[in-house]
């Protein structure tokens, strides 16, 4: 899914429709099938075959692969707030990318941070970022002919770069830069979501007016999101495929001050793939109602110390955390060659913390990590980071990471590393440079020797009193891994690509709903304001025992690139954790006074 | 070189647009500009005799005396205050008057977009004469009083969510001395060859362009030609140049204005500032420069594209 908030323009789109559908594959969503002489891929066929042939420079390469990639994507985004719209939105757009190889597979101009010099407009502005959203051939073949040239002068410009700089390099080992792959033909039916219309803009004044009865929230919105993308892909290798994708994301989100002034936040995220699939209304209800009162019930919590010592965390809780704090280091894109100085690209493919950890120890020997994204349910839930064929049109595969706690494998993406060549299907995001990043699909952190929740609370009692304190912690619920203050969903996909992108990649925001497990009788008891510390993969380390139930987390994970933002739902399976030791410190955030004046409604108590 | 041009259709209504035949006349005009520029040659730096355009006239006035009245930019001690102490003082020649009228909805029928009621700040619009018979005689101001007015003058604006700051709405130059087009350009003529140089410039257009006030900077302006001929002193057809841009300090270039024409052309368009994007127009007859600057603009080295447009084959 890619997002953008540039343009804002209004469809007029056109659909070709044929006799075709499959109204089983998808209960609410109507799929048709496109002619066999779909015009977007004919305008890219004839334009990339003209650009195999005729692009050569002087006595300079020619491409030897190019790639072109187009997301016909519909957003439709609705928040409101104590029961009145605050939006409703609709947008089209066809953001469109050509990635071209010059040189080799053993050495081409990608997995290279090279310098452009700065301050000149560059050609590709040209081009425009986005497509009409109309099938327009000539305006096809306008925009991919000008971002096809671009591309291929850039690319020549960083391959010749990128040998001048390892001329001067002592000659060490050198991996290929691009792997071979199977050519994968794979045209699926589009995918055509409902709008949600009218009716879900009345459920949205509805159920954020249930807000009126907690005049003590300060700030309250409930958002829906609602996604649908074809994504189409072609390679000079023969590849050809049209992939759909959707996305509905329901939140509530609420925020108010503690007596103090420090402020707490509380939400609740729902993905699914399909409107229908959204609980009912009352459903809807009964969660928000309880997301309130378990925020109003933090604000009369007491205020926790440091603490340092064993902590629980239920399986929901530990799928968020794992999210951050295992996922990314399973990527085995590797970082790009950087000359010193270079300064032309922000980073974004940062060495991973496991990159050198291959065949070692890094989990506990009772975890097992697999990564598969060609299963869609697991335990009737659905899993949002399912797909059949990735960014670099190769088929997603099954992959063991990690057996018995060792790290036997990464996920690749067509970018070649020492100990594995081939892709397995995982290449998710284009990052800089034209290197598609490998991220995971349906995370599974599975253990042998899980125990059930009940006895995990008397482990958790028993290591507490073995490190003789009066309390141990529980954690039933972390902040979703978004920056702080980013007001909804969509504004979170805005800023991804923005200065706070970094925020992304550090610790969730923090752990909604602590309890202290008193010792002495196992009473849970809610506190407020800490956060993680400072925390590394080797934390997993302290892992010693898990339970026997696993929870879904579906997210979005956010990889920034340098043309924008890749949301790419994302499912982590996991279960509930016991840490031996794990470290979380006080925090008020910023307090700030309450307000002078009490709520306008309600009795303001 | 990247070469653009642009038409922009304003109105406050539907009702005021363009008919389509209208609109498909200036895209066709755009496209044959556009190749004719194409082929035009690159200007070198000239110095010397020019006419601007009417709506070329108005986004220079808007650059180089617009913003140098705005209240605010007065009493900051970071501004250049180019024209703090010039109040009652001749800054442009004595036929030029120039007032800013956000209370006039349109001009010879043509809507004028810096049309407002009440400003941000709920202020009533005012016409405001800035320049009387070439002598500066007021600011353009929000309710943030300056030394010596202590009044708005409803002139406070700002984008939604900006902080209001003094803004212009509908500039309008006016000239008690006018000639017919033919006259000023046979006077442009006469002057080139007075100067001895092979041809004066002609601005058609230009696409706005930026003013730096900051004391810090150089107190220059920079607008942005789209449309520039040579008019030639041996009579040649005029020649269109492409790649140059107007540079020069305000007091100097202002001062350097000798004739008017007398029909008044509109700019409309949008201008951003401290307080965000307001909607603005101005308005100028065609104006005689003796002496003017213009520099080259910096080229892209972005080559052509290597394959001929898909179009063409």
């Amino acid at each position: 899914m890619q997002w953008d908030h540039q343009n804002n323009q209004i469809m007029r789109g056109r659909f070709i429709f044929i006799g075709l559908v499959f109204g089983v594959l998808l209960a609410a969503g109507v799929l048709t099938a496109s002619p066999p002489n779909d015009s977007i891929f004919r305008a890219l066929k004839e334009e990339m075959n003209r650009s195999m042939d005729g692009l050569k420079m002087g006595n300079l390469e020619r491409p030897y692969y190019m790639e072109y990639y187009l997301e016909d994507g519909k957003h439709w985004a609705l928040s409101a707030s104590l029961g009145g719209l605050v939006f409703s939105n609709f947008r089209h757009a066809r953001p469109y990318k050509v990635r071209i190889r010059v040189g080799s597979y053993h050495q081409d101009n990608s997995n290279f941070e090279f310098s452009r010099p700065f301050g000149i407009v560059s050609g590709s502005g040209l081009a425009g970022s986005y497509l009409p959203i109309e099938d327009n051939y000539d305006a096809l073949r306008r925009a991919f002919w000008l971002r096809t040239d671009y591309t291929y002068k850039q690319a020549l410009e960083a391959l010749s770069q990128k040998r001048a700089y390892r001329r001067n390099l002592q000659e060490g080992e050198l991996i290929d830069d691009f792997s071979s792959a199977e050519a994968l033909v794979e045209v699926a039916p589009e995918v055509r979501q409902a709008a949600p219309g009218a009716s879900w803009e009345q459920k949205l004044r509805r159920l954020s007016s249930l807000f009126k009865i907690f005049p003590q929230i300060q700030r309250s919105s409930v958002e829906l999101n609602v996604y649908q993308g074809n994504k189409y892909f072609l390679n000079s290798e023969g590849s050809r495929n049209r992939l759909p994708e959707s996305v509905v994301g329901f939140r509530a989100a609420a925020a108010m001050q503690a007596k103090d002034g420090s402020p707490l936040r509380n939400e609740e995220l729902i993905l699914v793939r399909d409107l229908d699939e959204l609980p009912v209304e009352a459903t809807l209800e009964e969660k928000l109602k309880d997301m309130a009162t378990k925020l109003i019930q933090l604000a009369k919590a007491p205020l926790a110390e440091d603490y340092s010592g064993p902590v629980l965390l239920t399986s929901e809780a530990a799928a968020r955390l794992l999210a951050v704090l295992l996922a990314p280091h399973l990527s085995g894109t590797r970082p790009l060659e950087r000359p010193e100085g270079g300064m032309g690209f922000r980073n974004f493919s940062q060495s991973s913390a496991w990159s050198s950890r291959w065949k070692a120890r890094v989990l506990p020997t009772f975890f097992d990590v697999t990564d598969d994204p060609t299963r869609e349910i697991f335990n009737g839930s659905q899993l949002m980071g399912s797909f059949s064929v990735d960014r670099e049109g190769v088929r997603a595969k099954s992959v063991r990471l990690v057996e018995n706690g060792r790290l036997i494998s990464f996920l690749m993406s067509r970018s070649p590393r020492k100990e594995i060549f081939h892709s397995n299907g995982h290449g998710r995001s284009l990052g800089s440079a034209g290197v598609v990043q490998a991220k995971p699909g349906n995370l599974f952190v599975t253990t042998t020797e899980g125990v059930n929740f009940s006895k995990l609370k008397v482990q958790l009692i028993k290591e507490v009193k073995a490190q003789e304190k009066p309390f141990g912690l529980l954690i039933r619920k972390i902040g979703p891994v978004v920056p702080a203050g980013s007001r909804s969903f969509a504004s979170a996909m805005e800023t991804a690509g923005g200065p706070l992108g970094g925020a992304f990649s550090g610790l969730p925001e923090g752990p909604v709903l602590i309890y202290r497990v008193w010792a002495k009788d196992g009473r849970e008891e809610l506190v407020r304001g800490l956060q993680f510390a400072s925390m590394n993969p080797r934390a997993l380390r302290d892992i010693i025992s898990a339970g026997n139930e696993l929870a879904v987390y579906n997210h979005l994970t956010v990889a920034s690139s340098l043309s924008g933002v890749d949301l790419l739902p994302t499912s982590i399976i996991a279960p509930a954790l016991l840490f031996d030791d794990m470290e979380l410190k006080a925090s008020r955030g910023q307090t700030r006074k309450l307000p002078v004046l009490l709520p306008p409604f309600g009795n303001g108590s | 070189m990247n070469l653009f041009r642009y038409a922009a259709f304003h109105a406050t209504n539907w009702s005021q647009m363009p008919a389509d035949e209208e609109i498909r006349k200036e895209v066709r005009r755009l496209a044959w500009e556009l190749t004719k520029l194409r082929v035009a040659p690159v200007s070198e730096a000239y110095s010397g005799p020019a006419i601007l355009s009417g709506r070329a006239a108005g986004v220079f006035f808007h650059e180089v005396l617009g913003h140098r009245v705005e209240g605010h930019r007065q009493r900051d001690e970071f501004e250049g205050q180019t024209f703090t102490q010039k109040l009652g003082k001749k800054i442009l020649p004595s036929f030029i008057s120039i007032l800013d009228d956000p209370t006039r909805p349109s001009f010879e029928g043509k809507p004028l977009m810096g049309h407002f009621f009440y400003d941000d700040q709920g202020v009533p619009s005012q016409s405001v004469s800035i320049v009387e018979g070439g002598v500066l005689r007021n600011f353009l101001l929000s309710r943030r009083p300056i030394e010596g007015f202590s009044r708005s003058n409803g002139h406070g604006r700002r984008q939604p969510g900006g902080v209001v700051t003094a803004r212009q709405g509908n500039l309008i130059v006016k000239a008690s001395k006018q000639m017919q087009y033919k006259e000023l350009r046979r006077r442009l003529l006469s002057m080139v060859r007075r100067q001895e140089k092979e041809y004066g410039l002609l601005f058609e257009d230009i696409a706005g362009g930026f003013t730096e006030t900051m004391r810090f900077g150089p107190q220059t302006f920079q607008v942005l030609p789209l449309m520039v001929y040579r008019v030639f002193a041996d009579g040649r057809p005029d020649q269109l140049v492409r790649g140059l841009g107007i540079v020069g300090t305000p007091l100097t270039v202002l001062g350097k204005i000798v004739g008017a024409s007398d029909q008044g052309k509109i700019f409309n368009g949008v201008c951003v500032a401290e307080s965000g994007a307001v909607s603005v127009s101005a308005t100028s007859p065609a104006l005689l420069i003796s002496e003017i600057e213009v520099q080259k603009q910096p080229k892209g080295f972005d080559r052509p594209p290597m394959l001929p447009p898909p179009l063409i084959q």
